[in-house]
């Protein structure tokens, strides 16, 4: 994981605020790293927009 | 991420065909490279940009040519990088075709061998971007920027990876748009959703296009408006120059401005007469006095009336004394609706009181406004004329030329501000896809995407994109602020120490860097200040990239040298490396010694292309250099005494 650590910080506070469900924003968190990794990300997409929750 | 340039050779370019070797084994993270005027210090600085991310689509033939050797045959030219990334060697091999004027890539990696094209990890091919390689290969013209343009913000976004929360928007957005198109027409007609999307795929094409014309426009606006401070300031220095001409162009000036206040002032005066309508027309004039004295007979307001008529019909007679029948309580019902309104009253008790003001007063001669109008404008008209003969005269080409420039420059800022106007206009209901304005196709591309969302039941999905991208933009602008204000904290800190006598602070990162209490400063403490800007930034992320700077002292004071090295040597975690003049040496490399307990790789690279460089190789001999490694250049390599030596006058 190479985003600066305080970013994710300040996202993970964010979410906090607006009061979002922690498996969502687990998610999400999830597609920033795989995005900063290089790796495809169309797949958490499904998951995270189809999930049904 | 560690990325180290161990060095690189050329071979059939406009350089000498030579190696260049920094010695990578004694871990010395910083090198100078001193090199004559003119004997490629910047082309290598663009051959090293050139390899670390594909310029192939995007070099300009002028920029492939520019890198044949003069008067040579040789059809093809190559520069050759070795990079050791995470401790895995790579060699790029950049080519270059002069006959088609195209540029083509090999690498070379520990793990497949040679290939085809440039291969970089994409860990690291993310990040190196042409814009993010010319922040790190710099030179001057680069800090300079960050005093004017966006030039500040954008290497923060870039470098912190905030652009990864737009770029995640766009591929969700990608995918919403593929549901929508693998989706039924369900609520509405097949006909009118292929409609719908037909509309859709062209707003989107227009949006990307409208966003890219901003893109260059704003990056040519920066431009230009460092082009205009470059001819104002060579304008200005001339004029200078030129006492007698420059005491003309003063007064021109000065009544210049007398004519435009003289302009404005008449306007004003207008304005203020046309505001009163009552004294620009006699008749006009009469219609009001008299409407203000009807309104005297007319009712009285509501809040005295309604009360006074209420108890007149409880009573039992009138005010006459007349018994109170109920056909009279009737009448007074019926007509006391006529009583004026509160607010209808106050509006006409004003335009009373100002008729009444205004009666005793005569009648303005607006032609004489009018004529005062005209004769300003015309005063405006012939003191610029003036102004531009007495520039028209100058017998001096370069200020000519310059004037021309400013002039043209001008012109092409005020037709990027009227691109810029547009593009912000305000969305409205007779907006089409013809519109230039970003704000107007978006709001055109949200109603037709809320159709398209309604008819194919993707809405959920819309609903879950948009709060992502509010929690994206969130973060966004909080990390923005949470890094300037860090780094402005942290370049402040250093103040002190950077610039010892006359302290500049920073006040703030808003796009540009913005100094505390000044506009500008001279060009020695701007450099101290944006090599602060970089070098904090750059040793922040988590990618540990060369710092490669093209004569970064040059024209600098003592002061300035010395603080610069002792940053880099404390500051910055980088390789760091700098071509220097010989000019530049005092003052900065030996600081850079002092501070890295001479962990510093000194070379020096010089041409022998044609005689005037024989004196170099004598020099060269004499300090036991050897000058026969390379047909048409020499390169020393941490020879100290011949660094320190090392001269290109002759004297």
């Amino acid at each position: 994981m190479s985003i600066d650590p305080s970013i994710l910080q300040i996202f993970k506070k964010v979410c906090k605020d607006k009061k979002i469900d922690p498996g969502f924003e687990k998610e999400l968190q999830k597609i920033i790293e795989n995005w900063d990794e290089g790796k495809d990300i169309e797949k958490d997409i499904k998951n995270l927009l189809e999930d049904k929750k | 991420m560690d990325v180290k340039i161990l060095g690189w050779d050329t071979k059939g370019l406009r350089l000498p065909d030579w190696k260049i070797n920094l010695d990578d084994n004694g871990g010395k993270k910083t090198s100078l490279i001193m090199m004559p005027s003119g004997m490629g210090k910047t082309t290598t600085l663009s051959l090293l940009r050139y390899s670390f991310c594909d310029y192939s689509k995007i070099i300009e033939k002028k920029d492939i040519l520019a890198l044949q050797r003069p008067k040579s045959k040789i059809t093809k030219g190559e520069f050759n990088l070795n990079i050791k990334i995470n401790n895995a060697k790579y060699r790029i091999k950049t080519i270059f075709d002069f006959s088609n004027k195209t540029l083509s890539y090999k690498t070379t990696d520990p793990e497949s061998g040679q290939k085809d094209g440039l291969n970089l990890p994409e860990e690291i091919k993310k990040y190196l971007d042409q814009e993010y390689i010319e922040k790190t290969f710099f030179d001057l013209e680069v800090v300079q920027k960050l005093f004017e343009s966006t030039s500040a913000i954008d290497s923060i976004n870039k470098l912190y990876k905030l652009y990864y929360f737009n770029q995640i928007g766009n591929n969700l957005d990608t995918y919403l748009i593929k549901k929508q198109d693998e989706s039924g027409s369900g609520k509405i007609d097949k006909k009118d959703l292929i409609e719908l999307k037909h509309t859709r795929d062209k707003l989107l094409k227009k949006e990307k296009q409208l966003r890219n014309e901003y893109e260059i426009n704003n990056k040519k606006f920066e431009n230009l408006k460092i082009n205009k401070s470059k001819y104002s300031k060579i304008i200005n220095d001339i004029e200078n120059s030129k006492k007698s001409i420059k005491d003309k162009i003063d007064q021109a000036r000065e009544n210049i401005s007398l004519a435009k206040n003289d302009l404005k002032d008449s306007f004003d005066n207008f304005y203020t007469e046309l505001k009163n309508p009552m004294l620009i027309n006699k008749d006009f004039k009469k219609k009001l006095i008299n409407f203000e004295s009807n309104l005297n007979s007319l009712k009285i307001p509501e809040s005295v009336g309604k009360a006074f008529f209420d108890d007149l019909i409880k009573s039992n007679q009138c005010l006459c004394g007349h018994a109170m029948t109920n056909k009279m309580k009737d009448k007074i019902i019926k007509n006391k609706e006529s009583i004026l309104s509160e607010d209808t009253w106050l509006i006409l008790s004003v335009l009373k009181s100002k008729i009444k003001e205004d009666s005793g007063k005569e009648i303005l001669d607006l032609s004489k406004s009018l004529s005062l109008i005209a004769k300003s404008k015309r005063n405006l008209n012939i003191e610029e004329r003036k102004a531009d003969e007495i520039v028209g005269g100058i017998d001096d080409k370069k200020y000519q030329d310059n004037v021309k420039k400013l002039n043209e420059t001008n012109d092409q800022l005020n037709d990027l501000n009227k691109f810029f106007q547009k593009y912000l206009e305000a969305p409205s209901k007779q907006d089409t896809l013809e519109d230039n304005s970003i704000n107007k196709i978006g709001n055109l591309l949200k109603i037709t995407m809320d159709k398209i969302n309604e008819a194919t039941e993707t809405g959920n999905i819309s609903d879950k994109i948009k709060l992502i991208k509010d929690i994206f933009k969130d973060t966004e602008n909080k990390s923005l602020n949470f890094i300037t204000n860090d780094l402005v904290e942290k370049i402040n800190k250093e103040i002190p120490r950077v610039m010892p006598f006359e302290k500049i602070f920073v006040k703030d990162i808003k796009d540009k860097i913005v100094l505390d209490g000044r506009d500008s400063a001279s060009a020695g403490q701007l450099a101290r200040i944006g090599y602060l800007f970089l070098i904090t930034l750059l040793a922040r992320p988590n990618f540990n990239f060369p710092f490669i700077v093209d004569s970064p002292v040059t024209g600098m004071d003592e002061i300035s040298r010395s603080e610069i090295a002792t940053t880099i040597a404390t500051q910055l975690n980088n390789q760091y490396i700098g071509f220097v003049l010989p000019l530049e040496r005092d003052y900065f490399a030996d600081v850079l010694e002092e501070n890295t307990k001479n962990k510093v790789n000194l070379l020096v690279a010089f041409d022998t292309f044609d005689d005037e460089t024989k004196r170099l190789v004598k020099l060269a001999k004499q300090y036991s250099v050897d000058t026969r490694e390379f047909v048409d250049g020499v390169v020393s390599v941490n020879n100290k005494d011949f660094f320190w030596n090392f001269t290109v006058s002759k004297g």
